[in-house]
């Protein structure tokens, strides 16, 4: 597990010796594919750059690269095409091995034992397409220059498109535990190959016949600790990732968002301009439901005193409009004060089918409504 | 009888300032809420649990030292029969039994203070918000304060 969380969660930037492992590394894997070494090694600074750079470089080596062939993406293909070839070539016989050998039941039994495997999930990072900035511009094309001898032609590196290298499968992380402790002897001569392939996940690459490009690791990650000994990339204070060459990507709570609804927050209109769910919720959140509610012109349903809480009360409040889809807004206040002496107020999301304040706090712990009205004390 | 300060010093910690260190902790046997954690009378528990005995150290009903979010579970005084079982099931995160004449306190080592528990069984539950995502309509996620 611990071997895992550090390839995972590797930073930069890596040590020569270090860059060197990650190269022989990918070495083996071309070697294991049947695929020549291309001989060129492009280090980026961060899987922006690298995102974008790779399919140029690609489309350089394409046969004839007119227009019709940059759009049919084929160059892509390439890229797509190498790194099949190999993870066919040094994971998937592993993958298979194991995945075959095991029925129903030992998964069943296993799963708790590496269900922390499953939480390294949620602290991988994919890049999404940067937005061309000029130190974006100068990279992708210096990059490009590497790899191809030749810098692309302007117009092609901005605006770039994203363009994510392999996709780490948590079940590789899996495979490995059962080579370690599964007694998988048939799966013996695949080790070698296997090893070299875990031994790329602290890098992105991308995997061509003619170049190999490899970005550096982040230089910093945020991470935080769920109650369950988890790990999810999050920071309330600026990108939860920055590379070397300032590229970031922020996170609230595992969600990427854009960075400004971290540092600034967004205002209400921004929220709900916003289309994808998860990031809208993250900026309520990063807002607070109790602020939202109010500046976002939520009407009371009801309110009540909250039993075992004097003198607090409990409120209930909807969207009229109808925007936080089937919820209701429940607010409660904590039975202790903060640490200013303030009382603590939360306000969280409840089913809309809840009517009466009292059972919707029941709604919330899983007891009947009857129970929570005799509830002797609140702390 | 335990005051919030004593009740504390089980679990190591002292009292945050702005809490009354000698306030009383009642011992009760109703329903009682701490923070996003709910202490659930049950009749009985299910048969065949694989129950431990609270030992003096406590058992972090709730681990999260990294969100300061973390319960603690402890014997009362003179309470050598207070016993606890993990089993989680939707909110639930396992049940207690405190004995005839015993007492148990649900402590968090920072801003909700301590519970005292009285003689019976319970369940202890967490608490769940609705999950807003409108792609996945009713689902829910756990509340961690």
């Amino acid at each position: 597990m611990a071997d895992w969380v550090r390839r995972c969660h590797a930073t930069g930037p890596l040590t020569e010796s270090a860059r060197a492992g990650v190269e022989a590394a990918i070495r083996t894997c071309y070697a294991a594919a049947g695929l020549p070494w291309p001989d060129t090694v492009v280090w980026v600074p961060s899987p922006q750059v690298g995102a974008a750079a790779a399919p140029l470089a690609a489309l350089h080596w394409a046969p004839q690269s007119s227009r019709w062939r940059r759009r049919s993406r084929r160059h892509e293909a390439a890229i797509a095409d190498t790194a099949v070839r190999i993870f066919a070539a040094c994971a998937g016989p592993v993958h298979n091995a194991v995945m075959g050998r095991l029925d129903a039941r030992s998964h069943a039994e296993t799963a708790a034992g590496l269900s922390p495997l499953d939480r390294l999930r949620t602290a991988m990072y994919r890049p999404l397409p940067p937005a061309a900035g000029p130190g974006l511009t100068r990279s992708v094309t210096g990059a490009v220059r590497s790899a191809t001898g030749q810098a692309p032609p302007a117009e092609t590196v901005a605006p770039v498109r994203g363009f994510s290298g392999y996709q780490k499968s948590s079940d590789t992380p899996h495979c490995e535990w059962w080579l370690r402790h599964g007694g998988l002897d048939a799966v013996d001569e695949w080790r070698h190959r296997f090893q070299a392939w875990i031994g790329t996940w602290p890098v992105e690459w991308w995997a061509h016949p003619r170049f190999v490009m490899v970005s550096e690791p982040p230089a910093e990650m945020h991470l935080e600790t769920l109650p369950d000994g988890g790990l999810r990339l999050h920071r309330d204070d600026g990108p939860a990732l920055s590379w070397i060459d300032g590229e970031s990507a922020a996170f609230w709570h595992g969600v990427e968002v854009p960075l400004d609804l971290i540092t600034e927050g967004w205002p209400v209109e921004r929220i709900h301009a916003e289309h994808n769910s998860e990031v809208q919720r993250a900026a309520i959140e990063r807002m607070g439901w109790f602020e939202y509610l109010t500046r976002a012109g939520l009407e009371l349903v009801a309110r009540c005193p909250d039993p075992g809480n004097p003198p607090h009360e409990l409120a209930l409040y909807e969207d009229p409009e109808g925007r936080i889809g089937d919820s209701r807004i429940l607010v409660m206040i904590n039975g202790s004060p903060d640490r200013d002496g303030a009382p603590m107020r939360y306000a969280e999301p409840v089913p809309a089918f809840l009517g009466d304040p009292v059972e919707a706090a029941a709604w919330q712990y899983d007891i009947p409504a009857d129970t929570y009205r005799h509830l002797a004390r609140r702390t | 009888m335990h005051t919030y300060a004593t009740a504390l010093a089980r679990s190591g910690v002292s009292v945050p300032d702005h809490l009354v260190a000698d306030a009383v902790v009642p011992i009760l046997d109703g329903p009682q809420a701490q923070g996003d954690l709910m202490i659930v009378p049950v009749d009985a528990p299910p048969r065949g649990l694989a129950w431990e005995t609270v030992p003096d150290a406590g058992i972090q009903v709730i681990y999260g030292e990294a969100t300061g979010n973390t319960h603690w579970l402890h014997r009362g005084l003179d309470s050598p029969s207070v016993r606890w079982v993990f089993d989680r099931h939707g909110v639930r995160l396992g049940y207690l039994e405190v004995a005839p004449d015993n007492s148990a306190l649900l402590i968090h080592t920072d801003e909700h203070g301590a519970n005292g528990i009285g003689p019976g069984y319970y369940a202890i539950h967490r608490k769940r918000a609705q999950d807003v995502r409108l792609t996945r309509p009713g689902a829910e996620y756990l509340v961690a304060d």
